[in-house]
């Protein structure tokens, strides 16, 4: 074992699984639960903001040494400064990285995976149906969208976005800023209400039904618990969207991230390498084992 | 680049001379069974077992493979030492000479390459050597391999009368290996052609493996997966003794504040392989992952690597402690496509 | 074929064809030499297949597990397979009803003790036969019983060596039926992944005491080894302790309470000072 010391640059380079240290700049708590957070990240080592340059959909594996890694979608879109990734405490990483405070490194391996089909999509109306956590991996292509680099590319953009409880619902400060923006129709529902929250009440699927977008030169990108996907489906499929039309990223248990574990394969697939965006259409094709 | 003839008695001699140079690993006995192992002398080389019980790679992909180092509390890590010597590898049959490239092209292809196992793998010299005959558990037959030659291996021996080998020189690392070995003479490349000539006896008949990815694919729901699964203990020793399968984990161990993120084989059969910590798990049942084993090596692997995930080695067959045989288990899966 | 095979067809098909019985798990024969392998028969014409002999190397009880659920099971039990079988049924996994044992005495029944007296502790269908399976030889027990301390762990990490954790014995044992092992468990993590030898012995030793009382000696975990580590060295040296202390042999007595599971204000205190 050689000398403790800083990581050997030179095997940054070609070491996939080496981890690039990152700082904690900004921890928002998103849910009245205290159980998902956004950590906001700088890069310890300049040059590695150059280098690391995600698209939307993308997601990284998030390394505490010590507990281990966990594969999490990156939130910020790349029109964005920095690095965010909105984590649910779930097992042993997320909790870890939950205990982290301002200030204190943390190690990111990315960016893997595919991305949102963002050029296919131009020129066409977009639709996002999201539920719960499932807005974090949305937001990369909603922020994405809605730059002014790149808003004029997209036609009308229709927010659907439901959580359990007014508590739950996740970045609310931007919640507030897309229902004021004219070029967005932002709708919101939650299961249940509480005090002070004067909103629609109701399922997402409900909302959508209710919403009713047309599929004409649409797309319709949705992410959520599986149960609100599965009704998401049906609902869209009822509205006469062809299932080509319908972009989701799924979730899998992952370790390399890289496509050699063979932990996260489906079918002919990689989720890491040929996901984690996929269509209706090729989730079809795939085994039903996600 | 000359190909040479080397005697049967020379062998320990010729491995003496390579560990002045290199490190050399070679079948080692074991007592009921042989293993790749380095050498300390030349005669501890065993090649009285057709192989080794567990396949060549070990030797790039080993079972636990230290990713690096780290202290807890300042998050800060090392990598292991790289590889300084030069490593021979001697006694490689056909069959896992093709399994390290079908791994080379998961490993070190791809978006992606793996350091570790290109760090082994370049530091790495191949000596393959050719079977006289195929055990009752072979079946390389299927998979394009030639018992008796392998361009994989940057030398070949392949035994021919009279107690010699005959040595393709097949590189430049391999002339460097074999320089002072006896040139083969018109005598020995004919004696090689008469060796080639002889049919080698297997003990099942060739799968046609061609129409596998077609059959398989239709029959993802089909109820013969249940019985295929029955007697399935769902342990990982097919997949441990196998030359392709190269499933892992990565965990990470401390102990007081000091640690290692470590990478292990693991198996697609192991229940918990795809258990996510939310608790879901898309692979519930012993069939659908026995089902997702069998796919992903004669289907998928093909389909994103270029070639099928098996090399007719045997050794699952012949390890697999309720004798599930996978040529039983293919040919019952293209009997009955409709 | 041998007489005692021609007779286990027979009844088997007399099962089946009775309906006496939804299944037959036996043995057939393999696809290498000297193997053989476990089947599942539903159909009287079916168990033309049914061997028993030398070879017959695995612990088919483990089976019973699975199809418990679903009618009753004829099985085809080695002797020492019957022993595994009374603990489950002890342990209330397997209910005696759910089974139709068909196991096999010595043709000529000898006192050295080579198939656990002429008669099992439990059988529905006794079928005299020349097959053995002679039990390990006391001798290579003692042997590593009188090694000092020392050199019998040496030898012991000797065989931990060997190991690769592909679980083949664990998942051939009929006593390991948790549904999640602890080596399975992440948080806490009990055991480390992957063949360090440390961690081995750990797996091994904490199933050795998983097994204690329980180990039937069926030596199914032996034959299912793909490294032949001598795993019966710390089952053995339990299951001899566990006879001085308690008197207890797992599986022989269907009546008897489990050794470690029971309390009798006889049991030795002497450990209290």
């Amino acid at each position: 074992m050689t000398e403790e010391g800083a990581c050997r640059c030179d095997a940054e380079i070609s070491n996939p699984y080496h981890p690039w240290p990152a700082r904690i700049i900004k921890i928002t708590e998103e849910s009245a639960a205290r159980d998902t957070r956004t950590f906001e990240l700088e890069w310890v080592d300049p040059d590695h903001t150059a280098r690391f340059q995600h698209r939307p959909g993308q997601f990284a594996e998030l390394s505490i040494l010590g507990a281990g890694e966990a594969p999490i979608s990156i939130t910020s879109s790349p029109t964005q400064p920095n690095l965010q990734f909105c984590i649910k405490q779930m097992g042993v990483v997320t909790t870890a990285i939950h205990q982290r405070q301002v200030g204190d490194v943390i190690g990111v391996r990315g960016p893997y995976g595919n991305c949102f089909p963002v050029e296919a999509m131009e020129g066409k109306h977009v639709v996002f149906v999201a539920g719960g956590i499932g807005l974090a991996p949305l937001r990369s292509v909603i922020n994405y969208l809605l730059d002014e680099s790149n808003r004029s590319r997209y036609a009308d953009v229709s927010i659907l976005y439901g959580a359990r409880s007014p508590g739950d619902l996740l970045f609310k400060e931007e919640l507030k800023q897309w229902g004021e923006r004219a070029d967005v129709q932002y709708y919101e529902t939650v299961d249940r209400a509480a005090d002070g929250y004067s909103g629609r009440v109701g399922f997402v699927p409900a909302l959508l039904e209710e919403v009713a977008p047309s599929p004409a030169d649409t797309v319709a990108l949705t992410c959520g618990p599986p149960i609100m996907i599965k009704f998401v489906l049906q609902g869209l499929t009822k509205l006469g969207f062809a299932p080509s039309q319908i972009i989701t990223t799924l979730e899998m248990r992952m370790k390399c991230g890289i496509g050699k574990c063979g932990r996260c394969n489906i079918g002919r697939h990689y989720v890491c390498i040929d996901g984690p965006v996929f269509s209706y259409e090729q989730l079809l094709a795939m085994p039903q084992e996600y | 680049m000359k190909d040479r003839i080397l005697a049967k008695t020379d062998l320990a001699s010729f491995l003496d001379r390579l560990l002045k140079r290199y490190r050399v690993v070679a079948p080692v006995d074991q007592g009921e069974y042989s293993l790749f192992r380095p050498l300390q002398r030349g005669e501890e080389v065993c090649l009285d077992y057709l192989k080794p019980a567990r396949s060549a790679k070990e030797v790039f992909f080993p079972q636990n493979e230290d990713l690096f180092y780290f202290i807890e509390q300042t998050q800060k890590c090392v990598e292991p030492e790289s590889i300084e010597k030069e490593t021979v590898l001697f006694g490689v049959r056909p069959c896992d000479l093709k399994g390290i490239e079908a791994q080379d092209r998961l490993f070190l292809a791809g978006a992606f390459q793996d350091s570790y196992y290109q760090n082994r793998r370049k530091h790495t010299i191949l000596i393959g050597l050719g079977c006289e005959s195929p055990e009752a558990s072979c079946f390389c037959h299927n998979f394009d391999i030639d018992p008796r030659g392998s361009t994989v291996a940057d030398l070949f021996c392949v035994p021919i009368d009279n107690g010699f080998y005959y040595v393709s020189v097949q590189s430049k690392q391999g002339e460097a290996l074999a320089g002072d070995l006896q040139e083969a003479g018109a005598e020995h490349a004919q004696a090689l052609e008469e060796t080639k000539r002889r049919p080698l006896k297997f003990s099942a008949e060739r799968i046609p493996l061609e129409e596998l990815p077609g059959a398989l694919a239709d029959r993802f729901d089909d109820p013969l997966w249940e019985e295929i699964a029955m007697r399935c203990l769902g342990c990982s020793t097919c997949t441990f003794v196998c030359p392709t399968c190269h499933c892992f984990d990565i965990t990470d161990e401390t102990h007081r504040g000091v640690g290692r993120r470590v990478r292990t084989w693991d198996s697609c059969a192991a229940p918990k392989f795809t258990l996510h910590a939310s608790g879901h798990n898309p692979r519930t049942s012993n069939i659908q992952r026995m089902r997702q084993r069998i796919l992903h090596k004669f289907s998928f692997f093909k389909d994103n690597q270029g070639v099928i995930s098996c090399t007719g080695c045997g050794r699952c067959v012949a390890a697999c402690p309720v004798n599930l045989d996978i040529r039983e288990v293919l040919s019952e899966l293209l009997a009955t496509k409709t | 074929m041998s007489d005692c095979e021609t007779r286990l067809r027979q009844v088997a098909a007399e099962l089946l064809s009775s309906g006496q019985a939804a299944r037959v798990i036996g043995y057939g024969p393999g696809t290498l030499p000297e193997r053989t392998r476990p089947v599942f028969l539903t159909k009287p014409e079916e168990t033309i297949v049914l061997v028993y002999n030398e070879h017959c190397r695995n612990n088919l009880v483990s089976y019973l597990m699975r199809v418990k659920e679903e009618g009753k099971s004829a099985i085809v039990c080695r002797p020492n397979d019957v022993r595994t079988l009374v603990s489950l049924i002890q342990e209330q996994q397997i209910e005696r009803e759910q089974v139709h044992v068909i196991t096999f005495t010595a043709k000529n029944a000898d006192s050295n003790g080579a198939q656990d007296a002429a008669k099992p502790a439990l059988f529905d269908t006794l079928i005299e036969t020349e097959v053995e399976f002679p039990p390990a030889a006391q001798a290579e027990l003692e042997l590593f019983i009188d090694k000092p301390g020392d050199a019998r762990w040496e030898a012991f990490k000797a065989e931990m060596e060997k190991c690769i954790r592909c679980y083949a014995c664990r998942n051939a044992c009929p006593m390991c039926y948790c549904s999640e092992c602890f080596v399975e468990r992440s948080v806490p993590r009990w055991v480390g992944e992957g063949s360090d030898v440390s961690d081995t012995m750990v797996f091994h030793i904490t199933r050795a005491m998983h097994l204690a009382g329980r180990c039937g000696e069926c030596n199914a975990c032996v034959e299912a080894c793909p490294m032949n580590v001598d795993l019966k060295l710390i089952n053995r040296k339990i299951n001899s302790d566990l006879l001085e202390l308690f008197g207890h042999r797992a599986g022989v007595d269907p009546e008897a309470p489990a050794a470690l599971a029971t309390f009798d204000p006889n049991d030795y205190n002497d450990f209290i000072k």
